[in-house]
C-alpha cells in the first residue's frame, strides 16, 4: 500500500516526492476496533463521505541541522513502532500491516512564507476525508526553503489516533525538532491498538465497561431531550460556522474558580457553558457531551492510538449559584472521566430503550472538549478592575465553515495558560450568528463576575446580555424539557394533546396500539427538537363534545397507558 | 492487598496517593497535612488514578454515583476503604 492521497491533495500532486518504504518488526495481524474506534468509526459513519472535520493535522518546524536522511530516517522509525500509524479498518476490523510505503511531498516554500506554507499544506491535507479502508492513516509532507527541510507537516486519521496519540508522536520525533518536548521516560512495549481491544475483552474490562454503561444510563434517565428546544431555520451556506475567541480575562477566571472551588478547569467552563445553555432555554438542567482522553490509566498514558469517547455530563442548575454549578460539575466530570472508556454499541442500544420509555429522542449534539494547551500557572488572585482590563482585550473572528457537521455546538476549548482560546463550531440554523458571539462572551462575562461577586442562576441575564427564552402558552415544560404541544399533537395524527402538570396526556377515541404508536411518535422525533411525546396515552370511548382539555380529562376511559410501565392494563 | 490496621491502611493509602500525583505530593505531606487532598494538590485526574489504584489494590469497586467526600482526606479514605473490603 502506498500513500494514494497525496496525489489527490490539492496542491500536493505537483510536489517533488520522497519515498520512505518501512517493515515493521511484526504484523500483519488484526482484530476488532477498540471501544474508542468503534466510536470513531459511528461518527465518521454519521457524517458520510464529507469527513474531514474529525481528520487531525499537525505541524512542526525541524531542526536547523535536520538532513534529509534523518528526518525520513524518524518518520520511518515511528511508522515501523506504532501499530496505530500502519493500521487500515475493513469493516469492523482493524488490521495492522507490516509493510509499505509513505510518499512524502516536499513543498518549496518562498523566503520568509515558511510557516504560512505550512500552515497551507496542514490545510491542504486534513481537508480530505481519509479512505480508511484503502489509505495509511497518516499524511506526512516537508516543507522546505532555502535548500533545507523546514517543517514537518502531518495529518491523522481520528480512526487511528487521538491528539494525545499526536503528542506521542510528536515525542518520538523530538530528535529532528526545532521544539522537541521534553523528554519522558515511556515504558516498553508500547501499548498498541489491539492491545487495547484485547483488555477490553477480558474480564476485567468487560467489567468496567458495564460499570460504566450503568453510569450514562443513569445520566440518560436525568438529561432533558435537547439544550435548545427550537425549530431550525434556513439558513445560507456554509451552514456550520467556525468562530474563535480569544480571552486572556477567561483564562484569568477559570483558572481563579478552578482554584477556589478544587476543581479542573474543563469544569468551570463546563459550568460556565451549562449555565448559559440553561439560562437561555428556561432549563432547570443542562448537559454536555465531554470528550474525555481515556489516558489515565498506566497502559494507555503514552499510547499512539486513539482512546478519546465521548461522554454526556449533566448538572442540575435550580436554584443554584454559579459557585454551586462550579462544584457539582466538579464531581459530574470526575464521574464521567473515571467511566469515560464504555462500549458504544451497547450504550446507543441501552439509550434507545431509556428514550423509548422517557419518550424523547436525546439531541447529543453539543460537545465540549477542553485541551491544556500550555504550561498551567498556579492561580494568583484577581480583581475585577484586572479581569475587566483582560476582557477589554477579548478578540473574536470568523474561520472559513462547512457543510456537513453532527454538531449544534462543539465548544474546542485551548487553554494556553495565559489565554484561552475557544472555537465553536456551530450549526447557525439553531444558533444565529450574533447569538453564538453572545455566548461566548456571555460565558466569559458570567465567569469573570463569578470570580468577584456570589453570582446567582437567576441572575445570568442581568450579567450576560442574554434573554432567556420565552415560552407561549401552547408549550409545556415536562420532565424531558420544553415541548410545543401543536408539535407533539402533529404527530400524533388524530389525538388531543393535553397538558397535566408537567405530562402530556394524548387522547384517542376508538382503538389504538398504543405502545406501537408511541414508538412511531419516539421515531419521529430526531431532529425535531420542539416536541416530546406523551407521557401518557388514554383511549376514550368517544370524543366529547366540546374538546376543551377539561372535556377530555373527563371523558369515560378505557385504557390509560404509560410508556415505561410494564404493559396495558 | 490484605487489610491492615487503620494506621497501616492510611499510611498504604498516602503511598498510593504519591505514586498516583507523580511527586505533585509526598506520603509524608498527605499523612500531616490536616488540609484536604485537594489543597495539597491532588487533581481530579489523580483522584481518579486514586480510585483505580485503590480498587485494584482492595479489590473493592468504589462507587462514585453517591457522595464523594470519602475522597477528602486519607483518613475518609481508610474508612471508605474498611467498610467495603473483604475483612
Amino acid at each position: 500500500m502506498t500513500s494514494p492521497a497525496a496525489a489527490r491533495i490539492p496542491g500536493l500532486g505537483e510536489s517533488r516526492t520522497l519515498r520512505i518504504p518501512f517493515d515493521a518488526a511484526s504484523g500483519p495481524r488484526s482484530g476488532p476496533l477498540t471501544w474508542a474506534q468503534q466510536h470513531m468509526h459511528l461518527l465518521i459513519q454519521e457524517l458520510g463521505p464529507q469527513s474531514q472535520s474529525v481528520n487531525l493535522k499537525f505541524s512542526w518546524p525541524l531542526r536547523a541541522t535536520a538532513g534529509e536522511d534523518e528526518v525520513l530516517a524518524a518518520l520511518r522509525d515511528t511508522v515501523e513502532t506504532f501499530d496505530a500509524l500502519r493500521t487500515v479498518t475493513v469493516g469492523d476490523e482493524q488490521r495492522v500491516l507490516r509493510s509499505g510505503e509513505l510518499a512524502v511531498p516536499v513543498v518549496e516554500a518562498g523566503a520568509g512564507a515558511v510557516v504560512a506554507t505550512a500552515g497551507r499544506v496542514a490545510e491542504a491535507m486534513w481537508a480530505v476525508p481519509f479512505d480508511i479502508a484503502g489509505e495509511w492513516p497518516l499524511r506526512a509532507a516537508l516543507v522546505s526553503s532555502g535548500g533545507r527541510l523546514r517543517h514537518l507537516v502531518l495529518a491523522a486519521s481520528h480512526l487511528a489516533i487521538d491528539q494525545g496519540g499526536g503528542e506521542w508522536i510528536q515525542h518520538r520525533l523530538r530528535g529532528v525538532l526545532a521544539r522537541p518536548p521534553a523528554p519522558v521516560a515511556v515504558p516498553e512495549p508500547v501499548h498498541q491498538p489491539l492491545d487495547e481491544a484485547e483488555w477490553e475483552r477480558s474480564p476485567e474490562g468487560a467489567q468496567r465497561g458495564e460499570r460504566a454503561i450503568a453510569h450514562h444510563e443513569a445520566t440518560y434517565q436525568a438529561m432533558p431531550q435537547t439544550m435548545l428546544p427550537r425549530a431550525a431555520a434556513e439558513v445560507e451556506r456554509p451552514r456550520f460556522r467556525y468562530l474563535q475567541y480569544d480571552s486572556a480575562a477567561l483564562a484569568l477566571a477559570v483558572g481563579a474558580l478552578a482554584a477556589r472551588h478544587k476543581v479542573g478547569h474543563s469544569a468551570v467552563l463546563y459550568a460556565g457553558i451549562c449555565a448559559i445553555a440553561g439560562h437561555v432555554s428556561a432549563l432547570d438542567r443542562a448537559f454536555l457531551q465531554l470528550t474525555v482522553g481515556n489516558r489515565i490509566a498506566p497502559r494507555t498514558r503514552y499510547s499512539v492510538g486513539m482512546h478519546t469517547q465521548d461522554v454526556p455530563v449533566s448538572v442540575e442548575l435550580g436554584d443554584a449559584s454559579i459557585a454551586d454549578v462550579i462544584a457539582r460539575s466538579g464531581t459530574a466530570i470526575t464521574r464521567a472521566a473515571r467511566f469515560g472508556q464504555y462500549p458504544p454499541v451497547t450504550l446507543v442500544a441501552r439509550r434507545r430503550a431509556i428514550e423509548l420509555d422517557r419518550g424523547l429522542s436525546f439531541d447529543l449534539s453539543c460537545w465540549l472538549n477542553y485541551r491544556q494547551a500550555g504550561t498551567r500557572r498556579a492561580a494568583a488572585p484577581v480583581g475585577a478592575r484586572t479581569l475587566e482590563e483582560a476582557a477589554s482585550r477579548s478578540r473574536w473572528r470568523w474561520i472559513e465553515g462547512l457543510d456537513s457537521s453532527t454538531s449544534t455546538y462543539f465548544v474546542f476549548a485551548d487553554d494556553a495558560g495565559d489565554l484561552l482560546r475557544v472555537t465553536l463550531l456551530f450549526d447557525s440554523a439553531v444558533l444565529p450568528p450574533d447569538e453564538a458571539i453572545t455566548w461566548l462572551r456571555g460565558v466569559e462575562r458570567l465567569l469573570c463576575a463569578a470570580v468577584t461577586t456570589d453570582v446567582g442562576m437567576s441572575e445570568v441575564g442581568k450579567h450576560t446580555d442574554l434573554a432567556q427564552a420565552s415560552y407561549g402558552a401552547d408549550w409545556l415544560n415536562t420532565d424531558a424539557g420544553w415541548a410545543h404541544l401543536p408539535t407533539v399533537a402533529a404527530l400524533l395524527g388524530d389525538a388531543a394533546v393535553v397538558a397535566d402538570g408537567r405530562d402530556i396526556v394524548a387522547y384517542l377515541t376508538g382503538e389504538a396500539d398504543l405502545p406501537r404508536l408511541h414508538a412511531e411518535c419516539v421515531a419521529a422525533l430526531p431532529g425535531l427538537r420542539t416536541a416530546v411525546a406523551p407521557t401518557r396515552y388514554v383511549l376514550v370511548a368517544e370524543a366529547p363534545d366540546a374538546r376543551t382539555p377539561g372535556a377530555w380529562r373527563a371523558a369515560p376511559v378505557s385504557c390509560s397507558w404509560r410508556p415505561g410501565s410494564a404493559g396495558l392494563p | 492487598m490484605t487489610l491492615q490496621d487503620r494506621d497501616d491502611l492510611r499510611r498504604t493509602l498516602a503511598g498510593m496517593v504519591a505514586e498516583v500525583s507523580e511527586g505533585e505530593v509526598t506520603a509524608e505531606q498527605v499523612l500531616a497535612s490536616p488540609h484536604p487532598l485537594a489543597a495539597l494538590g491532588v487533581t481530579s485526574i489523580t483522584q481518579i488514578r486514586l480510585i483505580d489504584a485503590v480498587e485494584v489494590a482492595f479489590g473493592i469497586d468504589v462507587d462514585l454515583d453517591g457522595d464523594l467526600r470519602f475522597l477528602d482526606n486519607v483518613d475518609s479514605l481508610a474508612d471508605y476503604v474498611r467498610a467495603r473490603a473483604a475483612p
